[in-house]
């Protein structure tokens, strides 16, 4: 299921790019316009997930549908809901500032990891102050600020 | 001739105590980054490169260079200390490393490593610094024609090599060059793909996909598959192996480098395929094959001195031809762009004491990777205890503060987060994420220098004229077509020899 879950959607992908791309200015085939060269890959990325589809049902033929018919999940949910954590983090950028929303994210994340309380806590005594001297002392690059204009 | 002036004129750039000590705290970094399981080299340069901003480009290319040459080596100390890879490049290390260190010998397996991994740097090094400047000059010579077909050329060698399927490979290359066109248009100026935000205007920064792509998403496809490491608790004893060890093998010293150079300098390879070729080549020649996987000093040997060969054989392609040899050279060119730089044929002539100093920065990193790896090894072994929770953590946290700081922006952290999104989307689907990295920055090389091509020479007929007369562009076309067209043929010959062998009904 997941190979033609990934083939429907490199094929969705295509065609959009090849609609999209055939709105701007394309003029004559072979001046290669702006739209030209995004509607070739939109083209070509329909022909891959043609490609793909057909490798995989004769795959599949050959080595039977309920053998190769299992839907690969990942082992744990663990990675979604670190990306959810991630988002919450970047939200918390835009509000608070660099250090209260980092020291939030390293606890949550050292617990989600499954480190201990104490390495929690140790992660985001050092982390934050370990940025800051990194980032905004050693290499002059600056750190997010909220909206009250808090680091 | 050798060119002195071109080997000295960067010396004052980087040899001063700001550059010695970057040079030491980066290859120190990149060491520790190497050994420590789960931090990939790829990642490391990821995550440094925001913070070289604010350098000088000598020093951002410096610090990029420590970290790859001291990741590089790393991963073979908790190759031969937890039976882990700390590095894909040290896959075969593994082999012989760690049941040398079940015998006793975790010091000496550490040591050969060392040792292997600088003089195959070293001899890389060589070579870079030989056949760069003649390699550019030749390429001095190049018209957007030829520049368009080595662009291609790379696309296809990357597609070629993609662990997996050569499909997914395609996919993953084409949707690159498409995330590649994001942004104004580079000869009209037209908004392609920006959907009325601003912040689409100026296209995708190269380093904020990466930092998603491979940064990111590689702790997302961490946290499903978590391992415990055990660490072999011994003292490291004898961790030089002296010179007559060094003598002895001189010639698996020699073969291995070459395989790392040749590899290195392949678009779309790098250091575990000349890790791995170079292992089983000395497999083939070795007088006792039979002992190598047992602990054999050779089984170091070969892996260690090609994987970083490696380097320089990647960087001979990136500074000369504008076109990364592998992952760590493509973002190196990111970090070049980002300066207002372009590695290729001019930067020779227009940045003379810049490629001095890289090719100087290469030479003291190497040197100071011996050093340190014979210094340090049981520093470097302490940290294989350190919390992966911890780590990860940190990482994640480096991925988002980096990305900010690439442009201020915190629309730059939401395409970091979409990338990591794409990149783990990719892992669950077995699509490899490399040939996407690659694509995009080879992908704005291939379509201007195709456009500049079709304003020069016209299109349709006029452009296959251009390409008549101009034989090496034509050539790498060629080549281009036969290496993609090579898997069908040869799938289609092995079918004939099995119908054929097969008996008559």
């Amino acid at each position: 299921v997941g190979e033609i879950v990934l083939s429907a959607a490199v094929a969705v992908l295509g065609a959009a790019t090849f609609l999209l791309a055939r709105t701007f200015p394309s003029g004559k085939t072979l001046e290669m316009q702006p739209g030209f060269y995004p509607q070739v890959l939109g083209v070509l990325l329909v022909l891959l997930a043609g490609l793909q589809l057909f490798q995989t049902l004769t795959r599949t033929r050959a080595a039977g549908w309920r053998r190769t018919f299992k839907f690969a999940l990942p082992r744990s949910f663990k990675p979604l809901l670190v990306l959810g954590l991630m988002a919450g983090y970047w939200m918390l950028l835009f509000f608070t500032g660099f250090v209260v929303s980092t020291v939030i994210a390293l606890l949550a994340m050292v617990k989600i990891f499954g480190g201990s309380w104490r390495q929690a806590l140790l992660t985001c005594l050092v982390g934050p102050p370990l940025f800051y001297v990194v980032f905004q002392l050693l290499f002059e690059v600056p750190l997010p600020r909220g909206l009250l204009g808090l680091l | 001739v050798l060119d002195l002036p071109l080997y000295t004129a960067g010396s004052s750039l980087i040899l001063n105590p700001m550059g010695l000590g970057l040079a030491f705290l980066s290859v120190f970094v990149g060491i520790i980054i190497g050994c420590l399981p789960g931090l990939t080299v790829i990642m490391g340069i990821v995550i440094m490169t925001p913070l070289t901003f604010g350098l000088p480009m000598h020093f951002a290319i410096l610090i990029l260079i420590g970290i790859y040459v001291g990741g590089n080596y790393g991963g073979s100390i908790s190759a031969a200390l937890i039976n882990i890879p700390g590095t894909p490049a040290a896959v075969c290390t593994v082999l012989d490393a760690y049941p040398m260190a079940q015998r006793g010998e975790a010091g000496r397996a550490i040591g050969i490593a060392t040792v292997s991994s600088f003089l195959g740097g070293l001899f890389s090094v060589g070579i870079l610094v030989l056949i760069s400047p003649f390699l550019a000059e030749f390429a001095l010579k190049f018209t957007s024609l030829e520049i368009f077909s080595l662009a291609v050329f790379g696309l296809s060698v990357i597609v070629y090599v993609a662990e997996g399927s050569m499909v997914k490979g395609f996919i993953s290359g084409v949707a690159g060059l498409l995330i590649a066109t994001i942004g104004a248009d580079p000869m009209s100026s037209f908004p392609r793909f920006t959907f009325n935000r601003i912040e689409l205007f100026t296209g995708i920064d190269f380093i904020i996909a990466m930092i998603g792509l491979l940064g990111a998403s590689e702790i997302l496809i961490q946290i499903g598959n978590s391992e415990a490491a055990v660490a072999v608790k011994q003292r490291l004893k004898n961790v030089w192996p002296g010179f007559a060890f060094i003598g002895e093998h001189l010639t698996v010293l020699l073969r291995s480098s070459v395989i790392g150079v040749i590899i290195g300098a392949i678009p779309g390879t790098g250091a575990t395929i000349a890790a791995i070729v170079a292992y089983g080549q000395q497999k083939r020649f070795s007088r006792n094959p039979e002992a190598m996987g047992k602990g054999a000093p050779e089984g170091i040997v070969a892996p260690e001195s090609a994987n970083n060969a490696c380097t320089g054989g990647a960087m001979t392609t990136m500074l000369s031809l504008g076109i990364p040899g592998d992952a760590v050279t493509a973002i190196m060119i990111g970090a070049f762009i980002m300066h207002g730089l372009r590695p290729g044929p001019e930067l020779f002539l227009k940045n003379f004491p810049l490629v001095s100093a890289i090719f100087l920065g290469m030479l003291i990193c190497n040197v100071l990777m011996l050093v340190q790896g014979l210094a340090f090894a049981r520093f470097f072994t302490l940290l294989l205890s350190t919390p992966k929770a911890i780590l990860q953590s940190l990482i994640l946290c480096f991925c988002v503060v980096g990305s900010y700081s690439v442009n201020n922006s915190l629309f730059d952290v939401f395409l970091m987060l979409l990338f990591a999104v794409i990149g783990y989307l990719l892992h669950l689907t077995k699509v490899p994420r490399t040939p996407m990295v690659l694509s995009l920055i080879l992908g704005p090389l291939a379509e201007s220098n195709l456009r500049r091509s079709i304003t020069i020479y016209g299109g349709g007929m006029r452009l296959l004229e251009a390409y008549l007369q101009r034989p090496i562009a034509l050539g790498i076309l060629v080549l281009t077509a036969v290496l993609l067209a090579y898997p069908a043929i040869h799938h289609l010959m092995a079918r004939e020899k099995v119908a054929e062998s097969a008996p008559a009904p």
